[in-house]
């Protein structure tokens, strides 16, 4: 009795995560059914199935210029978000400058307003200096959120090594910068990896920065979907949504990486204990 | 030259953001002051808030915002709660789902959406097939849409960061609650509650902030009649070329956005979870 009594109360709950997760599944199946469909009207599911979109997306849309541009500006922002964020979070941790806290808040501000709000005032800014257009500016816009996420993402990786061994080594007579480059990255490598993937990905899915400060004959990956599914004019559903599986795969191999990656954490971090 | 040093490590970093964010961020507010000529004016401000199309897009972005927050943090809470404390078949692969919307990106939402919620989508085909309906229900278009694909993400978010706390807690406490003849009900709001409280104001926080500025989707899924201010931001600059209107418009977004801000760190602090 009193077992059912209980059972009864889980359903809304189970109900709950029912629903959530069937609606995501019916959203991600419905992209990738669609992107092999080749006629699909008024059924279910598509009358016949063809692989043809994924051949015919690299002709209808710039996919690969697009990818290319994706990939130069977010390596770019990778590169300079880590070698100046690693530089800030390593600061904040062992210097603990004063106003350390106020600067820790401070770094919040750019991840939570509205990206719109400062990039309507940066993109009048570039077209002020005339580097509105080309990649250049898109890099500097994307620094704007994912700068302050590297440190962030780095600070706890930095707080997790041992000070003493750093002291250790410049006891032992190594200089200032052997232990930087002999004890520090290497106990932070995992941790530049993790957070490098991460500011790769929210540069890769940032869209409307890239959208006000690029020129859309020259788009990034997000422009060139972006104007699949919202541009004027008709497009096939099946290439819209093979485009849109072509956009998802770089995202999903560099998250099965990052799974990977927290898998092994355990074994690197063991170390600081 | 002590004091110095503790800095250096510092200057790249807090030089960027000064040029790349508090800079734009000032030159916004002085265009914002200015008019085409240059001459300083209230006027952008006056013509916002005189302008009723144009000030209906605060309640229209706040709105959207706090329905987003409010929806996500619940269903965050609720299926944190059944995930953590119930029996789940196959939960790896559905906490996998539940995470995935938040790595999904705005197109891949915004597309699958499209199919499942459009006229001729998936659900719409169900209800005409149970003979619920002859004409499908509206969904794309309309801010309700909008709603349902931010808090999918959002929620996504909020259980992330409450089950996290969840899994942390020691499961004794409740243990001991339940046999000194406590219901689940005041276990709940005795126990869970008090404990996740920081973890919801931080989710709701967010999850309103990033509900607050919403672009992409409600451009595309959303109402085109009832614009956000985000929308109307960017209408402003790119296609009325009134640049120092536009600015005008995001100063007030940041300015709303901070008063709600300072609003819920208010009630935090006058609330006994403090």
């Amino acid at each position: 009795m009193h077992r059912k009594y209980v059972d009864i109360k889980k359903i809304p709950f189970g109900i709950v995560v029912c629903v959530f997760c069937t609606y995501i599944i019916l959203a991600l199946s419905y992209v990738v059914i669609g992107s092999f469909s080749k006629q699909w009207f008024t059924t279910y599911f598509p009358a016949k199935y063809t692989f043809e979109w994924y051949c015919r997306v690299f002709k209808m849309y710039d996919v690969l210029g697009g990818l290319k541009n994706s990939f130069i500006i977010g390596l770019a922002v990778v590169g300079i978000s880590l070698s100046v964020g690693f530089a800030g979070a390593y600061t904040i941790v062992r210097k603990r400058p004063p106003g350390t806290s106020v600067l820790r808040a401070f770094l919040m501000f750019p991840i939570a307003l509205p990206v719109i709000a400062y990039g309507i005032p940066l993109a009048a800014l570039f077209y002020r200096f005339r580097i509105a257009g080309n990649l250049f500016a898109a890099i500097l816009a994307h620094l704007i959120p994912c700068l302050p996420y590297a440190v962030l993402l780095l600070i706890p990786f930095i707080e997790q090594i041992p000070e003493e061994l750093e002291v250790a080594s410049l006891i032992l007579g190594e200089s200032k910068l052997r232990t930087f480059l002999k004890v520090v990255i290497p106990l932070t490598k995992r941790g530049l990896l993790a957070a490098g993937i991460n500011v790769f990905l929210r540069s890769y899915s940032e869209f409307v920065l890239s959208y006000l400060v690029l020129a859309p004959e020259n788009p990034t990956l997000q422009m060139v979907v972006f104007s699949a599914i919202a541009g004027p004019g008709y497009r096939p559903m099946g290439s819209v949504n093979a485009l849109v599986v072509v956009l998802m795969i770089p995202t999903f191999a560099l998250l099965t990486l990052t799974l990977m990656l927290v898998k092994t954490e355990g074994l690197s971090m063991g170390i600081g204990q | 030259m002590k004091a110095v040093s503790r800095y250096i490590g510092l200057l790249p970093l807090l030089g960027l953001l000064v040029a790349l964010f508090i800079y734009p961020l000032l030159y916004g507010v002085l265009l914002s002051l200015t008019n085409e000529g240059g001459g300083f004016t209230f006027q952008n401000y006056s013509k916002f808030f005189g302008n009723p199309s144009y000030s209906e897009t605060i309640l229209v972005s706040l709105s959207l915002g706090l329905t987003v927050a409010f929806l996500s943090t619940a269903l965050g809470i609720i299926i944190a709660i059944a995930m953590t404390s119930f029996k789940v078949k196959v939960k790896g692969f559905v906490e996998r789902l539940i995470l995935l919307p938040m790595t999904m990106g705005t197109l891949m939402g915004i597309q699958g959406t499209i199919g499942v919620l459009g006229d001729t989508g998936w659900f719409n085909r169900f209800l005409r097939d149970l003979g619920l309906r002859e004409e499908p229900i509206q969904f794309l278009y309309t801010n309700l849409a909008v709603i349902i694909l931010l808090s999918i993400g959002a929620t996504s978010f909020a259980y992330l960061m409450l089950s996290g706390i969840l899994k942390g807690m020691d499961p004794n406490i409740k243990v001991a609650a339940l046999s000194l003849g406590a219901n689940p009900w005041r276990v709940f709001w005795t126990i869970t509650f008090p404990l996740i409280i920081p973890g919801i104001i931080t989710v709701f926080i967010f999850n309103f902030v990033g509900a607050f500025g919403v672009y992409t989707t409600a451009l595309v899924l959303g109402n085109p009649a009832r614009p956000t201010m985000a929308i109307l931001a960017y209408d402003l600059a790119f296609k009325m070329n009134d640049w120092n209107m536009s600015c005008a418009v995001s100063m007030v977004m940041v300015l709303v956005e901070t008063a709600i801000l300072m609003i819920l760190f208010y009630i935090i602090k006058r609330s006994r979870f403090a």
